[in-house]
């Protein structure tokens, strides 16, 4: 059975986390389908999907130096007096 | 039979050490300051270790955000008192203290050389903007930044939709800085 079509209003208040994965499948499914008939919905996605990638590119890197000293830290935990 | 601090060491190195990357990561969202990060990650590993024989095993990340969360919550306590009255400003107030001069000195230089995306960040009050770095920076879920937080899931929803509708009208508004 054909499922109902999402409006626009509902895709809208749903595409953050349709971008973000955060949807259940059968919901997911339902704006891929929408996005791929509707222009305006389409260009909305796109743009988000743009500031998504831009903020990804720009996550800091962890200091190499300082996980190493975490790393050993972490190693070595047991013999510190941690109760 | 192995000793309860090796049966820990176990444990802790299959639940605890995979996730350094990401708790230094977010530690330095919340702190805002390399070294407080550091110390902060310490401060967490040595409350995991403590519990690490306790935990169920299921969803290491979300377990130790939750404890990062509140080690946090006990160095704010510790330095600021008056911060704790408000629950929801203490965690958008995590970042200890007023930056020292070399590190007023690099936030000039970091926005003078950097992207508009940045600036936009930037701009974000710092609720907002913490959302969008754990979840767009460094990759969290809803679930798993709530946990970091302390806040509900729909409350991450509404703040990173927002801050998303802010950096989006920062960037149009901007447009001689192109991406």
């Amino acid at each position: 059975m054909a499922t109902k079509m999402m409006s626009c209003r509902e895709v809208g208040l749903r595409l953050q986390s349709y971008l973000d994965g955060e949807l259940d499948e059968r919901r997911m499914e339902q704006i891929r389908a929408h996005l791929d008939v509707c222009t305006d919905c389409g260009i909305e996605a796109s743009v988000f999907e743009q500031v998504k990638a831009d903020l990804a590119a720009h996550a800091p890197k962890s200091d190499p130096a300082a996980l190493d000293r975490l790393r050993k830290f972490s190693e070595e935990i047991s013999t510190y007096n941690v109760d | 039979m192995p000793d309860t601090t090796s049966l820990n060491d176990e444990r802790f190195a299959e639940y605890v050490v995979p996730e350094l990357d990401v708790m230094y990561r977010v530690a330095q969202s919340i702190t805002r300051n390399p070294t407080d990060a550091e110390d902060l990650v310490q401060d967490t590993l040595i409350r995991a270790y403590r519990a690490v024989d306790r935990f169920d095993g299921r969803y290491p990340r979300a377990w130790l955000l939750t404890i990062m969360r509140n080690a946090q919550i006990n160095r704010v306590r510790r330095k600021r008192p008056e911060l704790m009255h408000d629950p929801d400003e203490q965690m958008a107030r995590m970042a200890d203290d007023s930056p020292d001069a070399a590190d007023a000195e690099t936030l000039v230089l970091d926005q003078e050389f950097s992207a508009p995306i940045e600036n936009a960040l930037a701009a974000l009050p710092e609720k907002f903007r913490l959302v969008v770095e754990l979840v767009d920076l460094n990759q969290l879920s809803y679930q798993e930044a709530a946990d970091a937080l302390g806040i509900p899931v729909g409350t991450v929803m509404s703040r990173l939709h927002r801050a998303r509708r802010n950096i989006r009208q920062h960037l149009e508004a901007s447009p001689e800085e192109v991406i």
